[in-house]
């Protein structure tokens, strides 16, 4: 030991800028790769716009948290953001130009129609769709490049119709459903989890979605005296659904999916929001605190909080799975092709994500899943407040 | 499960709830009666009402008579503005009649768009809470909105009626509506009549737009789905009859209500476009044509039995 070289703080200093210096043409040359890009196709216009804008912002915010921490193994992480109007006909059309025109080899997707109208572009083109906010069940069946990180309409319909049955003790469901494919599909699953709980679907409404008045279905619904209202509806329609309801004396307990759990439906219902029941599928503040800092930044940032806060929580997240893809594609020299990042996805195992918690995607072909927990929120005093847990 | 309550209930609500459509039906035939053209752009007439009553009403806090009159003043001008900047230039072009309808849809089009990128896609409503408490009226729930919604639309209804048959401005434009080249050989300008009824028809919109908004959210292509019902309301009341469209908006609103309890709620919809086939294919004049051609046979069997009556006392 008496005759090793004494390492001075000299010697140390002069090594690290000596490594710096051999270091940083690696890293230069890493920088000025070209950025590693995703797909991110949401409704920028029309009625759903108010929603996939903040989904867009959630994601973008992702992205400048993950490039400010050094991107993916020192390259840029970036989005390529194409609008889909939530309609099927222009989704396909964004998904093509995303495969074929800017080539990107994994996009997210929202709303169960869309999602459901590109699945075979992602098949076809060999790029990996990654849905994170359409809950229809077909998804888990739409192929081998389609996958989905947000848990589908059978885990929130099962959950919340089993739980009004047993643990809130609710026998007759009215069940209202927005008539398109989400409320079609999500009504059904609700159906048959009430009845297989042993409860009885007294009525099964459909309403249009550009009715303003429900007077008639309201009144079937009275007639059938149910004990639960379960309405599979949109953020539009729900206030005046439910201000329409309460007038004609329909006084029970009114609960609807994550879609309810928005600050607008509060301030249109006013009182008569007091006590509707909201499940949601992603973790609240209380759960996770990352979460009350993501409310926070939305209030500094837009001085208000996100539209359908749970989904843009999936949104945020999604960005640090396309991180992960992409890292784990890199790590391996594989070139980030769409088939490198299905199989990138099927390898990788679960994901720790800041907002969503643990991400589980079960990859067996036929039933591309993930299972999470459902939260219950209640309206009380003017405000989502927590409920109860319903366990996977 | 159909009792008397539930009739009555169903009836108050839909006719209510049909105001606005009946409206926004009467500005929509009103100005296609004299110009002959299906105007699109009245969706954007919609839009720019509903945002513009949102900023006066919600944002800057003006009284409600405030915000309605300069809600009228920009709506009207932006119906003068297309006046005399499209659909004129139009004419002057002997442009075809679906230059016409193209040209106003990508205006509504167009305005959409801009709506959205200024006042956001989130839906919106003119009052802080959309709960409406009700009283009971014979077990009828009946609200502060609804009578309000009901007594605007039929004095405006009647005011309109009035311009168009007790005025002389109602004169020009009934004379050009029913022939352009006559009423300008007598010396009614066409041009300044079509002004004239953009002007007439901002009353309409605005009032409808404001009794939407009191009562359900708005969105950017909320005004596109208002003149779908207007159109098809025109279509089943006759082209060129504008109180047969206010008519067949109302009774769209309650065949809507009522539909429930014949078909399953899934097929309400299906229920008016079928409606609206079976009205194209056997009453191509709408109901207003069919009341016109029931009058006219009604006038010729008098006429036959007066002549017959004349011949039998000639006779005798």
């Amino acid at each position: 030991m008496g005759n090793a070289p004494r390492i001075t703080r000299r010697t140390l200093g002069g090594l690290a800028l000596g490594a710096a210096a051999l270091a940083a043409p690696a890293r230069l040359a890493r920088a000025q790769q070209p950025p590693l890009r995703f797909g991110v196709l949401l409704p920028m216009t029309g009625r759903a716009a108010f929603f996939g804008n903040d989904q867009i912002a959630a994601t973008s915010w992702a992205l400048e948290r993950i490039n400010a921490a050094g991107g993916v193994a020192g390259r840029r992480l970036e989005m390529v953001t194409i609008d889909s109007q939530a309609d099927p006909q222009t989704g396909i059309n964004g998904a093509t130009r995303l495969a074929t025109v800017d080539r990107v080899p994994l996009f997210f997707v929202s709303w169960s129609a869309v999602v459901n109208a590109v699945a075979p572009v992602a098949n076809r083109e060999r790029v990996l769709q990654i849905s994170s906010g359409a809950t229809a069940p077909g998804i888990a069946r739409l192929g081998e490049y389609v996958f989905t990180m947000y848990p589908l309409a059978d885990v929130e319909g099962i959950a919340a119709a089993t739980w009004h049955v047993r643990s809130m003790n609710r026998r007759r469901a009215g069940v209202l459903y927005i008539n398109n494919e989400s409320g079609i599909d999500g009504a059904r699953v609700y159906r048959d989890a009430f009845q297989a709980a042993g409860g009885q679907v007294v009525a099964y409404e459909a309403y249009d979605p550009r009715a303003t008045d429900f007077t008639g279905v309201l009144l079937r619904l009275r007639t059938a005296n149910p004990d639960i209202l379960w309405i599979q509806g949109d953020v539009p329609e729900i206030p005046a659904l439910v201000s329409q309801a309460r007038r004609l004396g329909l006084n029970q307990t009114v609960a609807t999916t994550s879609i309810g759990q928005n600050n607008r439906v509060l301030e249109q219902l006013g009182p008569a929001a007091e006590g509707l029941l909201v499940t949601s599928l992603a973790p609240g503040p209380q759960d996770r605190p990352a979460v009350g800092a993501y409310i926070e930044e939305w209030r500094r940032r837009e001085s208000r909080q996100p539209n359908g806060l749970p989904f843009t929580q999936y949104f945020y997240d999604a960005a640090f799975v396309a991180a992960s893809l992409f890292g784990w594609t890199l790590q391996r020299n594989l070139p980030p092709s769409g088939e490198n990042m299905r199989r990138a996805l099927v390898e990788h195992g679960p994901f720790d994500l800041p907002l969503t918690g643990e991400l589980r995607i079960d990859v067996a072909e036929g039933r591309h899943t993930v299972r999470k927990p459902v939260y219950v929120l209640q309206v009380r005093d003017g405000a989502f407040r927590p409920h109860a847990t319903i366990g996977v | 499960m159909m009792d008397v309550t539930v009739f009555l209930q169903i009836a108050w609500s839909s006719i209510a709830g049909s105001s606005f459509y009946v409206l926004v039906a009467v500005a929509f035939a009103l100005y296609l009666k004299v110009t002959t053209y299906w105007n699109f752009a009245q969706a954007a007439q919609i839009g720019i009402a509903f945002y513009l009553l949102y900023a006066l009403v919600r944002v800057l806090a003006w009284p409600a008579w405030a915000a309605l009159g300069a809600t009228f003043v920009v709506v009207a001008g932006f119906g003068l503005a297309l006046e005399a900047w499209g659909m004129r230039v139009l004419r002057r072009r002997n442009s075809p009649h679906l230059t016409y309808f193209i040209f106003t849809f990508m205006v509504a089009q167009f305005a959409g768009f801009l709506l959205m990128l200024l006042g956001g896609t989130e839906p919106r409503s003119l009052v802080a809470s959309l709960f409406m408490p009700g009283f009971l009226v014979a077990g009828v729930s009946v609200t502060a909105w609804d009578v309000e919604a009901i007594i605007v639309t039929l004095v405006l209804l009647g005011g309109i009626a009035l311009l168009l048959s007790g005025t002389a401005a109602g004169e020009r434009i009934l004379a050009v509506s029913d022939n352009r080249q006559l009423a300008e050989f007598y010396g009614i300008s066409a041009e300044r009549t079509y002004m004239l009824a953009s002007i007439v028809c901002a009353v309409p919109i605005v009032a409808g737009v404001w009794l939407f908004g009191t009562r359900t959210t708005f969105l950017p292509t909320t005004g596109l789905d208002l003149l779908l019902i207007a159109t098809v309301a025109t279509i089943l009341g006759g082209v060129g009859s504008v109180i047969g469209a206010g008519v067949a908006a109302l009774a769209l609103g309650l065949m809507r209500g009522f539909s429930v309890f014949v078909v399953p709620s899934i097929w309400e919809n299906a229920l008016v476009y079928f409606a609206l086939v079976l009205a194209v294919v056997f009453l191509p004049r709408g109901f207003g044509g069919l009341w016109t051609s029931l009058l006219a046979r009604r006038r010729a069997a008098r006429m036959s039995q007066a002549a017959a009556t004349a011949r039998a006392s000639e006779a005798a």
